[in-house]
């Protein structure tokens, strides 16, 4: 890893990359159980390595691979992590998370008879039991099923939104991060390739495609590909999509186009990047 | 470090490992232990002398037990990650380390206290003998001993299965390379003080001839060598281990 500079504002932030590009690295460092090469690594203001303490206080993290002791119960296990982090009712802290995990039933059963899903939202539960400033989940939704990692994502949204926890998302399911994510930081071969708000970054990484409804699509066509600014256009079903090297000159031209063919407008789109577009378009970059 | 998080911490490993078979273990060794005693004597010279070859079963036991109890708290948990979410919790090593190499002491001090108290019946001890307490004393540090060398392989090797074999081939090992230098052997050190203090308390004498040099080097070689190996895996695991 190589002059990494992560930044995680407030709200929920992404954190993206191929397998091996340093993204749990990245983490491990933040809280302390890796010590950098060389320089330090700071967060909050503090010192990863020597501070590490202080760090993850204000730190909940759910680890890729996380092992719980098996031998204990849900309840009884939150309750000892409740009480590292001198949480004055732990039994009741841990009650409470149980049931926003969804796992209240489960809470007296031994973690060894848990699921793989039911050992995520446990993890989860035991990464907020401290109610923690900075959030660290890498890989949360792995093992889970559909209804369950919809309700994992929605539990981080709500405790983005009603306490203001910060959380730092590692995933690789892109689609799953574009529901939560306000920021992405891309990682790949241990450096940052780029980070930013997912507005600004789609931007960026735009396609500068552009979805055009016209009354006869096959004669708009015909037109708008001998056009300066147009890299690409195709007809698909009823409309005509237009992937542009100038979005301005689209803009001026396309409804003098339009006119002098005289035919009708019914719709103009701009077709946003997702998520796995600006990944892949920011890794090629990188 | 702050006690309070590391008892808390002691109460968690301790729980974990009460969850584990305990009490069917330590009736397992007291079971063995007695096997190898011989038929209650009389006479209080053979009554020693039984005794001192029970302890050094009980040596042995207890090498396989310290090797198996410090590889599953120190390698086992580094190996399976238990450490990285220990460790991800506002506790600082020192605490981790001091809690986790405590409560498997207390757990190994259960089982032999289990074995070792079984002599007082079989081989009719007197508690009012101070060889009693003399010889326990030298086995607990004996037992610390151990415990210290258990701990600093597995932090170094990181494996349960490694940490136990390595454990267990150190201390056959050792015995069988050092001969006739009782000082650097386990049951040597052992037996020196033993007849020491048997000439001391009983006027007892046995085929060895002990100096006073040499009882405080048997107690001095295996605190200092445990005092040693405790600050250096400390230090290690505070200041220079990563866990990933």
């Amino acid at each position: 890893m190589n002059e990494i500079n992560l930044k995680v504002p407030r709200g929920i932030t992404g954190f993206v990359g191929p397998n091996g590009a340093g993204k749990t690295t990245t983490i491990n460092i933040i809280l302390g159980l890796l010590k950098p090469d060389s320089g330090q690594a700071l967060v909050f203001g503090l010192d990863s390595w020597t501070q590490s303490t202080e760090i993850r206080q204000k730190v909940g993290v759910l680890h890729e691979e996380a092992v719980f002791p098996k031998s204990f119960t849900g309840q009884r296990f939150l309750e000892h992590v409740a009480q590292f982090y001198d949480v004055q009712q732990p039994k009741q802290r841990a009650k409470e998370l149980l049931s926003k995990v969804g796992l209240s039933e489960a809470g007296g059963k031994q973690i060894k008879g848990y699921s793989a899903g039911m050992l995520r939202r446990l993890g989860l539960a035991q990464a907020l039991v401290g109610d923690p400033e900075f959030v660290v989940l890498d890989e949360p939704t792995a093992n889970i099923d559909p209804s369950g990692r919809l309700a994992v994502l929605e539990t981080v949204r709500q405790l983005n939104e009603s306490r203001g926890t910060s959380f730092l998302v590692s995933s690789h399911i892109l689609p799953e991060l574009e529901k939560i994510c306000s920021w992405l930081a891309i990682i790949n071969k241990g450096r940052i390739v780029d980070q930013g708000s997912v507005e600004d970054l789609a931007s960026k990484y735009s396609a500068n495609v552009y979805r055009i409804e016209v009354s006869d699509p096959a004669v708009f066509l015909e037109r708008i590909c001998e056009a300066e600014f147009v890299e690409k256009a195709w007809v698909d079903g009823d409309k005509v999509y237009c992937k542009v090297k100038d979005p301005n000159s689209l803009y001026r031209e396309m409804p003098r186009i339009v006119a002098d063919l005289g035919l009708m407008l019914k719709s103009f789109q701009y077709l946003h990047s997702t998520l796995e577009e600006i990944y892949k378009e920011a890794s090629a970059a990188g | 470090m702050t006690l309070k998080k590391m008892k808390r911490l002691i109460a968690w490993e301790l729980e974990e490992y009460w969850s584990s078979p305990v009490l069917e273990f330590v009736v397992f060794a007291a079971v063995i232990a007695a096997l190898n005693l011989p038929v209650r004597t009389i006479n209080f010279e053979e009554r020693y002398l039984n005794f001192g070859s029970s302890m050094a079963f009980i040596f042995v036991f207890l090498i396989f037990t310290t090797g198996s109890l410090f590889a599953r708290s120190f390698a086992g948990s580094l190996n399976k990650g238990e450490m990285k979410i220990m460790l991800s919790y506002p506790l600082d090593r020192t605490s981790v380390f001091v809690s986790k190499f405590v409560s498997s002491f207390l757990m190994l001090s259960v089982v032999f206290a289990a074995v070792y108290s079984l002599n007082i019946p079989l081989l009719a001890l007197d508690l009012s003998e101070p060889m009693f307490y003399v010889s326990l004393a030298a086995m607990v540090m004996q037992l610390f001993f151990l415990c210290t060398v258990a701990t600093a392989i597995s932090l170094a090797t990181r494996n349960e299965i490694v940490t136990f074999l390595a454990h267990v081939l150190f201390f056959f090992g050792t015995e069988a390379l050092v001969g006739g230098q009782k000082l650097l052997s386990s049951n040597g050190r052992y037996e020196i003080l033993s007849n020491y203090f048997l000439k001391i308390f009983h006027g007892l004498t046995f085929s060895l001839d002990v100096s006073s040099e040499e009882v405080a080097l048997a107690v001095i070689i295996p605190l200092l060598a445990s005092a040693l190996l405790f600050v250096g895996s400390l230090l290690y695991f505070n200041r220079v281990m990563e866990i990933d």
